[in-house]
């Protein structure tokens, strides 16, 4: 019998013996199968500003996982060997169900366990049956995702995440379909319920040049993150390399990024950061109301770290936004 | 233009034909553009069922029964 999966606004219908458009939600006996369920195919020990995360313990450590499989299909994915995967063509899956993932986690002095790489939407039950042993352990839970998921799961799997840095790929919904095989509605729906539901909230650009880099779309991208977000969201431009099938286009120049950065200043957010870009002076955290340096950063790495213990500017005394301790 | 129309060849039929295919052909090709992949219900993707069966075997992939989805009604 066809089953319909209700995760993700695809909502496939997957015949016996298939695959959901992610390729590892499969339909087996009439029964849908999360296949890659405590089978990661990625484990690495990353710092928290890989993800990026910038306003959520800074400089700790995170175990970072992903299994195979994607909901999307971005022409630029720099994942494309484990997101446009089914799990049977994998050559690497480790064994870690979530009693073994809290357990490494622990054991590699990591903080938090960060779901991401792929989309972890498509190994969600892997993400909640951990994210709850996860918070029994003291661990924070950080979900890393392109937000292409439907309302009632998002809910629900938001009372056990602690953080979220989504990509918003471009304020335009022909962009999604025709780079990411997706559409920009249920993104949008995403991001408002990660605020609703409290959870910490990032959200990535990457900016491509031609593709999504006009001035006047990342206005308009700034100003709904302004008033549905709030104008306290982080928001980091993305430096775009050509990769997988989309090689036909250079790296993001500097200066597109900074027009992109002063753009989405002048509308209203606070904390606009430009990454992939080593030693730029957007990759740092300053005060909004008196510009003094709060975290200095070069890469991943903190240079400095001035924010009093309560997350405030030291400075002017004003509070930081953000999970700090 | 007259005269085409009046004297109809066997090789004009051929050429309306070929070209009639080839705009079939790259409508084919742009009604499963990604493009159009986002839509509901769009999903449902053959994969190697047995290289899956002997991994699920062997543990390599799990059989836990997913959340979210419910059996696809007959008409």
């Amino acid at each position: 019998m066809a089953v319909v999966c209700e995760l993700c606004p695809r909502e496939c219908v997957i015949p016996e013996g298939e695959a959901g458009d992610c390729r590892v939600r499969v339909n087996i006996g009439g029964r849908l199968r999360a296949s890659t369920y405590g089978r990661p195919s990625a484990m690495h020990i990353d710092p928290m500003e890989k993800k990026p995360l910038y306003h959520f313990h800074p400089g700790s450590s995170v175990f970072s996982i992903a299994t195979a499989g994607c909901n999307l299909h971005c022409l630029n994915c720099q994942n494309w060997q484990l997101s446009q995967r089914g799990g049977e063509e994998m050559e690497q899956i480790y064994r870690a169900d979530p009693p073994q993932l809290i357990e490494l986690a622990r054991e590699n002095g990591c903080e938090s366990i960060a779901y991401t790489y792929s989309d972890p939407i498509v190994f969600y039950e892997y993400v909640q049956d951990s994210s709850e042993l996860a918070r029994q352990a003291g661990l924070h839970n950080v979900f890393i995702t392109a937000g292409y998921i439907n309302k009632k799961p998002l809910r629900q799997l938001c009372q056990v995440l602690d953080a979220s840095n989504t990509d918003l790929k471009a304020f335009d919904d022909r962009f999604y379909r025709e780079v990411n095989g997706g559409t920009l509605k249920p993104v949008l729906d995403a991001l408002v319920t990660f605020r609703e539901q409290g959870v910490w909230l990032e959200v990535t650009n990457l900016v491509i040049p031609t593709l999504n880099d006009d001035l006047s779309m990342i206005r308009r991208m700034a100003k709904w993150i302004r008033d549905e977000l709030g104008e306290d969201t982080p928001l980091h431009f993305s430096r775009f390399h050509p990769q997988y099938r989309m090689r036909n286009l250079p790296p993001t120049p500097g200066e597109t990024l900074d027009r992109a950065r002063k753009e989405a200043m002048d509308a209203g957010l606070r904390f606009v950061y430009v990454g992939n870009v080593l030693g730029h002076e957007g990759n740092s955290t300053y005060c909004p109301q008196d510009g003094t340096l709060l975290i200095g950063r070069v890469g991943f790495r903190i240079t400095e770290n001035n924010l009093t213990p309560d997350g405030r500017c030291p400075s002017c005394d004003r509070p930081i936004p953000g999970v700090w301790q | 233009m007259h005269r085409w129309i009046r004297h109809w060849h066997r090789g004009d039929q051929l050429l309306i034909a070929w070209v009639a295919a080839t705009l079939v052909l790259i409508g084919v090709f742009l009604g499963s553009a990604p493009g159009l992949q986002g839509e509901r219900g769009s999903g449902g993707r053959r994969i190697d069922i047995q290289a899956f069966k002997a991994r699920l075997d062997e543990g390599e992939l799990s059989g836990h029964e997913a959340l979210w989805y419910h059996p696809k009604e007959e008409p």
